[in-house]
């Protein structure tokens, strides 16, 4: 559907439009496997039609470690899925230095440590994307020393020796997160943040539209109380149509899960200004009335980890930017935190109902392949078990009727007393899915127990490891203690190639 | 320009006095016979050489334009370079398995030979199955100078230089023993804005022992207020947490925050980061940079 259809279509159109969409795309309501209950996931199995490959990214020479590695993100290079960078808040192991990001050449069979990002010892949040082309790597950091500084660093070579440019420096920022667009050779560049300098409206992208110079662009055009939640996530389409999702804050517990976009990449006056709700104002609330809990501590009834109110993500259909998906985490009842999943066909317009909910779950990540299936990557604690389950739900797209039910792949499985969190977040505030083609390729951490029954799909460790004893061992055999890794995964069909 | 100038000439020093018998002996016996010297003419490594390395090692070069490991990219500059003998990090840490093993070099010019010895100045360049670094400064071994010595003397002295530095940066520091321990209300900078890196401030009462830079203070009892973060968040990983009895030598901040309480002007200092509170056997050392010495 092109801009100009969108904008001519009434409202009552667009939303039979919308519902059509829906059964036949990117996530019918009518869940095959689910009885039609949206907190009903598909039994957990092994896929038939995904080969599944989880990679530990602890390096080999860094076996003796035994750091918090949460929080991961992950960027693939469109162009090259070969070459891929992967992040998480991991120290420089000499102490000092430069923050370290994880590299990979082969596709993330071996991973490597390269610390160029230009920041002490480590980064606080971090985020990272390759262009859609010419392979410059783009980092949104808070930079340490410091604990609200934004850094926007690129590198055109991100397994080279030399540190990251700084693009952006600006203090009182939270939780940068990056997407990027190529047009006639230029990067756009897209960095969702919390401004608290700009209270009480503190939703906001810096933003390179032209592919030269940055702006800032405050997306929140409602009233606050006293300021928007910390996570605002861009999701940037290749025809330059960009969305960013954000939680405005109304009241002390009263939230709306907000979308915006621009349909010329930020560009203009007044960018992201083309969704306009009932209200008139810039920005279609999804759901109005949620709570979205903020609690920063460590909470026993959720598996050592935070309530952040981080849990947000939204991913465009590559081949139809009008079919965006929202998913986010609020409090209902008891439950600390519940998942939902909704999706758009009419660019934002009208939003589906919940798709799908996950009950005492966080860290929702989507990605859209080429195909248009869309996947649904979460953490659910199991409090029964005392455990943090890591699963994707591939959704495929219709072909024809309904489409096929969505599976649900379990990628990890492990305890959540330990070890004992050294710090929060304790596995992370967001972790990353992402798709280059018809592959799809995502990152979380977890409990680094070598346990071949924590890893349903199977694992790959490159640091040294014990299976049979399972026991972490450094490079002179001496046992380490079990932390917290960051590992890689890719599902691929089962007859193509990655990247395919 | 300087720093070409001086690695030209230590590189033209190196070939010529490289003694071909050294290249025969065993790496242990080769550690405990030589003595490491650059020779007389060359210059020292330019200040920040030492201070900047953050692997620091004898090594002797192996093959040139070569990578020690396949995923690390090879070019005309790369270098395969045993690993002879770690001098920083020290303790080595994550390093310590590289010892006797090969890594890559980035070097930062020509000049050498396979076989040839050096202490290398490096930073970190990759961390995978195996070790990369780049090149920073280069010092020739000798056999007949004794500046193994001088280069670990040269990283204790780019050591004394970042303290120095950090006691520069502060404006109160004093040898103390934590004495009290009192939360804040929360006035910090943040000032009531919802952020998961918010420090959530925690004042602890120092009482001073010895004070060896920074204003005296009107209280009797010469006890100080010092904020530190008490938040559990990754932004404060590394930062001191104070806990009552401890002792210590305390590089204090001006906070600029206002504290909860009404209180003397002793209360309005903070440490956020590493290196801020240290052993307060490191008085004497802080009293002597201080000084200038």
């Amino acid at each position: 559907m092109s801009r100009i259809a969108r904008s001519a279509l009434a409202p009552a159109v667009a939303l039979a439009a919308t519902v059509a969409l829906l059964a036949a795309g990117c996530g019918s309501s009518r869940q095959a496997g689910d009885g039609g209950n949206p907190d009903s996931p598909a039994t957990p199995q092994t896929s038939a039609r995904w080969a599944v490959r989880v990679i530990d990214v602890i390096p080999r020479a860094l076996s003796a470690e035994s750091e918090q590695d949460s929080e991961p993100n992950l960027a693939v290079d469109p162009e090259n899925p070969r070459r891929i960078a992967a992040s998480a808040f991991t120290p420089n192991p000499l102490g000092n230095g430069n923050a370290p990001i994880f590299v990979s050449t082969d596709g993330g069979d071996t991973w490597r440590l390269n610390p160029i990002v230009v920041s002490q010892r480590m980064t606080g949040d971090i985020s990272v994307r390759f262009g859609r082309a010419g392979g410059a790597l783009y980092a949104g950091i808070l930079q340490r020393p410091g604990s609200l500084r934004l850094s926007i660093q690129s590198s055109d070579d991100f397994t080279g020796a030399g540190a990251m440019s700084e693009l952006v420096t600006r203090d009182d920022v939270d939780q940068p997160y990056l997407d990027t667009l190529t047009v006639d050779g230029g990067d756009r560049v897209y960095v969702g943040n919390n401004d608290l300098g700009s209270t009480p409206r503190t939703a906001t992208l810096d933003q390179r539209p032209d592919g030269v110079a940055f702006t800032t662009a405050r997306v929140e055009a409602r009233t606050t109380s006293a300021q928007d939640w910390p996570p605002v996530r861009p999701a940037a389409a290749a025809d330059g149509v960009v969305y960013a999702a954000f939680f405005g804050r109304r009241g002390a517990a009263d939230f709306e899960l907000v979308v915006v976009r621009d349909d010329d990449g930020g560009a203009g006056a007044a960018p992201f200004g083309d969704l306009r709700d009932s209200d008139g104002m810039p920005g279609v609330r999804v759901v109005s009335g949620i709570d979205v809990p903020f609690e920063n501590s460590s909470h026993a009834d959720f598996g050592q980890e935070r309530l952040a109110g981080s849990s947000l993500s939204i991913a465009v259909d590559p081949a139809d930017s009008d079919r965006v998906c929202v998913a986010w985490g609020d409090r209902r009842g008891s439950v600390p935190l519940t998942l939902h999943l909704r999706c758009s066909a009419d660019a934002g317009a009208t939003w589906s109902a919940d798709l799908r909910t996950v009950s005492s779950a966080a860290n929702p990540a989507l990605a859209v392949d080429d195909d248009g299936t869309l996947g649904f990557l979460y953490q659910r604690y199991d409090a029964g078990r005392d455990r943090w389950i890591t699963e994707i739900e591939m959704r495929p797209a219709a072909s024809g009727g309904d489409a096929p039910p969505p599976e649900v792949l379990v990628l990890a499985d492990v305890p959540a007393d330990r070890p004992t969190a050294r710090f929060l977040p304790y596995i992370g505030d967001y972790l990353h899915l992402s798709a280059v083609g018809t592959t799809f390729y995502g990152i979380f951490s977890a409990n680094n127990t070598p346990n071949r029954d924590h890893f349903p799909q199977g694992v790959t460790f490159q640091r040294q490891a014990d299976f049979g004893g399972r026991r972490l061992l450094d490079l002179s055999g001496r046992r380490v203690d079990v932390s917290i890794d960051p590992f890689f995964f890719v599902l691929q069909r089962e007859d193509e190639e990655p990247g395919g | 320009m300087t720093n070409r100038i001086h690695t030209v000439g230590i590189t033209a020093a190196l070939s010529s006095s490289r003694p071909a018998v050294l290249l025969a002996l065993p790496a242990v016996l080769l550690i405990a016979l030589l003595t490491l010297a650059a020779p007389a003419a060359a210059q020292p490594p330019p200040p920040d050489a030492a201070q900047q390395a953050d692997v620091v090692f004898v090594g002797r070069v192996v093959e040139l334009a070569a990578v020690a490991d396949a995923d690390v990219p090879a070019s005309a500059t790369t270098a395969v370079v045993e690993l002879v003998d770690l001098m920083r990090p020290d303790p080595p840490g994550v390093l310590a398995d590289f010892v006797g093993r090969k890594v890559t070099v980035d070097l930062r010019d020509g000049g050498l030979a396979a076989g040839d010895l050096a202490i290398f100045f490096t930073r970190l360049w990759q961390l995978g199955d195996g070790l990369a670094v780049v090149e920073l400064e280069r010092r020739p071994v000798s056999a007949t100078a004794a500046a193994g010595d001088r280069a670990r003397a040269d990283l204790a002295a780019a050591d004394d230089r970042r303290l120095a530095q950090r006691l520069e940066a502060a404006e109160l520091v004093v040898v103390g023993k934590v004495v009290g321990m009192r939360t804040t209300a929360a006035v910090g900078p943040t000032d009531g804005r919802v952020t998961e890196h918010d420090p959530e401030w925690m004042e602890a009462v120092v009482e001073v022992q010895r004070r060896l830079k920074g204003p005296a203070t009107a209280a009797a009892d010469d006890q100080v207020v010092v904020r530190f973060p008490g938040s559990q968040d990754v932004a404060w990983r590394y930062a001191p947490r104070l806990e009552i009895g401890q002792e210590g030598l305390f590089l204090l901040d001006d906070s600029g925050l206002i504290s909860a309480t009404a209180g003397p002007s002793s209360e309005r200092w903070k440490v956020d980061e590493s290196g801020q509170v240290l052993d307060a056997d490191q008085a004497d050392r802080a009293a002597r940079l201080l000084r200038g010495q």
